[in-house]
């Protein structure tokens, strides 16, 4: 290795170091906390005297007073994620493959006003959508903030999916079709199979934006048996004497389904997302 | 023919959505989360009851203390709020507000027949203000109150050397004496960098206010007269806030309170207390104690815990009432008296104002106060009249201090005031001196101006 090879090797190191220990510290106290004990959590050690797994059994067995739905509330966010991230998909894969590659009239209309949604903060939208929710007779239901997270998610999904389906080869359809392929056929058997990495990537970030929504969720839902597990950690806030082994467990534990999504599909993240970035 | 499926299918799709809608008769009700399992289970109890008695289904939902407002002021700018509210900040910050503006429903029909059981100046609290209507009345029910108590441990008292007869009964002797001679002794003692007072000055905290306001009474400041009227310009109230405003921060200028107090939220002077970095702090409930009382029978945790949390409710920690007022005489404390709602534009006003008058009967009431351990005192004069309040040692403070009389919040009288609470123009005025190093004087002017621009 060259001098100045090294030089900079160091240079990076220098700078990423700190800066990897900076992000990685919030996570170490999260974790610091959860393997404490009640009365050793505050006791500024870096590692406790005696760790213990007893918050994670507590939070298992809905032991604490704040952790008594925590399985439903568990099962609340998986739900929505999961049906934020289906319908985003299904929505956005459908527009942009008719924008995109039927070429129907008014896409360019659609594309610009998906656009426009994004000159518009998603919490100025909270109270009109909440309102909106009200007239329907949603608010407390577990729809409305699939309702609402669609809404938000979609615009961006639709926009980089069909930004990714332009760089296809148009050659692929016209064979397609002269081997007489209807419509439905070229979606399913040529569309959806190149756009794999896109469709993977746009339905993580909309399983994703709704997994770790705290504003809407906690405007929309309100019974404790309906709310997402985001929203009851803040109950653990309520108290004066807040119980942070228990919320730090909880928080990790809550962590860990998108680090997992994240680290399974990370192949497909970037170059799925940028896929829509520069228009080809 | 398509668009004839299309339309049968999204009428079904709007008929599943509102089929809930259309369902029996029902009444909406937030709540604040119960601080203890007890709370809920007795507004549980409370609801299941009224279902029972009326038909109506009661559709419960409960926040934490800090999403409770936001929550609510959504609903009020979408217009669908809840039937009855009921929120544990709602009189610092927004129930007199909401009744000058016009956004609450008069519930004096339900108040006035049962207003003699309440203690006066609880319902008192309650009688506002309505500036679109022109008119006072009862817009708002009391529920529960608190006040300003101390706490400390004895155990590090004793291991400082001290007893707590020794504990000064004068305001300026007992700073001293925890600000100088037991910290300086506890520590030389344990080796530990242990502080004498968990003081609060957080910009984002209640306690902050509560406890610079109670000082503020310690100097007999009073900052509105009997009409609300601002009394900042007289002489002697700037005088009384600025020998207020030097106790308060001398106690952290001394070293007597952690440095990280500057920017304590509420639950963090507990938690100081809770790992003995401090011996003592004020605190506006007895939420302390209460705490280790709930854990002494939490069946969750270990024996050995379950044991330690009894000796500490029972034999380390103390509950005690403030040092006599700088001139002498004895504390009146201020009282905090937390309020419920109905909005004006609340769908079922019938049945929530026979919810409310149902919850306000001495056997929902009482379970619900009870099930909070003592950090809320009761209203009425059947609930402070009960054993619960006298056969326990920190109950007991907590009775004789509200027994000796209370006085209201200003915002009782100005509702303006609860703007000033918003911002915490206190503990501004606190930050000015502690970590600007401006003067007292210079700090006090600044939030006189503040005050008046706002509360005028």
């Amino acid at each position: 290795m060259s001098w100045k090879k090294a030089g900079t090797e160091a240079r990076l190191l220098l700078v990423g170091i700190p800066v990897a220990l900076w992000s990685a510290f919030p996570i170490y106290h999260i974790f610091l906390f959860a393997i404490s004990s009640k009365d050793s959590a505050f006791s500024g050690a870096l590692w406790p005297a005696q760790p213990t797994l007893r918050n994670f059994g507590a939070v298992f067995k809905q032991e604490h007073f704040f952790l008594y739905h925590f399985w439903q509330q568990m099962w609340n966010s998986l739900w929505i994620a999961a049906t934020v991230g289906f319908l985003t998909l299904l929505i956005a894969t459908c527009a942009a493959f008719a924008i995109s590659r039927l070429r129907v009239r008014g896409g360019r209309l659609v594309m610009n006003a998906a656009l426009f949604t994004y000159f518009i903060p998603a919490a100025f939208l909270a109270v009109p959508m909440y309102k909106a929710m009200s007239v329907y007779g949603l608010l407390n239901s577990s729809w409305s903030l699939v309702l609402a997270m669609v809404t938000l998610a979609s615009p961006y999904a639709i926009w980089v999916l069909k930004q990714a389906s332009d760089k296809l080869p148009w050659e692929l359809d016209e064979a397609a079709r002269i081997d007489g392929a209807t419509p439905m056929q070229l979606f399913r058997l040529v569309y959806l199979p190149l756009m794999l990495p896109s469709l993977v990537a746009i339905g993580t970030y909309a399983l994703l934006l709704a997994w770790n929504e705290y504003l809407y969720a906690f405007l929309l839902l309100s019974k404790e048996t309906n709310v997402t597990l985001a929203v009851a950690l803040g109950h653990f806030l309520s108290a004066d004497d807040s119980p942070w082994e228990l919320l730090m467990a909880t928080g990790l534990l809550y962590g860990l389904p998108p680090a997992a999504i994240y680290y399974v599909f990370r192949r497909y993240m970037v170059g799925g997302l940028t896929a829509g970035a520069v228009k080809a | 023919m398509k668009s004839i499926g299309l339309y049968t299918v999204a009428c079904a799709v709007a008929l599943a959505f509102a089929q809930p809608a259309a369902a029996q008769e029902k009444l909406v009700v937030w709540f604040t989360k119960g601080f203890y399992a007890a709370e809920d289970k007795a507004l549980d109890d409370m609801v299941a009851k009224f279902e029972k008695k009326t038909g109506v289904k009661v559709e419960l939902s409960r926040y934490a203390v800090q999403e409770i407002i936001p929550k609510t002021v959504a609903a009020l700018d979408a217009k669908n709020v809840p039937d009855v509210a009921f929120g544990h900040v709602y009189d610092f910050q927004v129930t007199s507000k909401w009744a000058y503006d016009g956004k609450l429903e008069d519930i004096s029909d339900v108040i006035n027949p049962i207003k003699d059981k309440f203690l006066k100046n609880t319902i008192e609290t309650t009688h506002l203000w309505n500036d679109a209507a022109k008119k006072r009345a009862y817009y708002a029910f009391p529920l529960e109150q608190q006040t300003i108590h101390i706490q400390y441990w004895k155990d590090m008292l004793a291991e400082a050397g001290f007893k707590e007869s020794d504990i000064p009964k004068n305001w300026k002797a007992y700073w001293d004496f925890w600000c100088g001679k037991v910290q300086t002794a506890h520590r030389k003692k344990s080796g530990k960098r242990s502080f004498a007072v968990g003081h609060p000055m957080g910009v984002d905290s209640t306690d902050s206010f509560y406890s610079f306001l109670t000082f503020m009474d310690a100097h007999n400041v009073s900052l509105v007269d009997a009409n609300g009227k601002l009394t900042v310009d007289d002489p002697k109230v700037k005088k009384g806030l600025t020998a207020a405003m030097k106790d308060y921060t001398d106690i952290f200028t001394r070293g007597c309170t952690p440095p990280s107090s500057v920017n304590w939220k509420d639950p963090d002077n507990n938690v100081a207390f809770h790992n003995k970095t401090i011996m003592m702090t004020h605190n506006a409930t007895i939420s302390i104690v209460s705490k280790w009382v709930d854990d002494s029978t939490n069946d969750k945790l270990k024996p050995e815990e379950r044991e330690q949390a009894k000796k500490n409710a029972t034999e380390l920690i103390a509950t005690a009432a403030f040092p006599n007022k700088p001139d002498g005489k004895p504390f009146v404390y201020r009282a905090a008296v937390k309020t419920g709602v109905m909005f004006a534009d609340a769908k079922n006003k019938k049945r929530g104002k026979e919810f409310i008058a149902f919850i306000l009967e001495d056997e929902n009431l009482i379970p619900f106060v009870e099930g909070a351990l003592g950090r809320w005192y009761p209203v009425t004069k059947s609930g402070v009249a009960r054993d619960f309040w006298k056969n326990d040692p920190h109950r007991l403070i907590v009775h004789n201090q509200f027994s000796a009389g209370t006085v209201p919040f200003e915002f009782t009288r100005n509702y303006k005031f609860t703007v000033l609470n918003n911002e915490n123009v206190w503990a501004k005025a606190m930050n000015r001196v502690v970590s600007e190093k401006w003067t007292v004087e210079k700090a006090v002017d600044e939030m006189i101006a503040r005050i008046k621009q706002v509360a005028n």
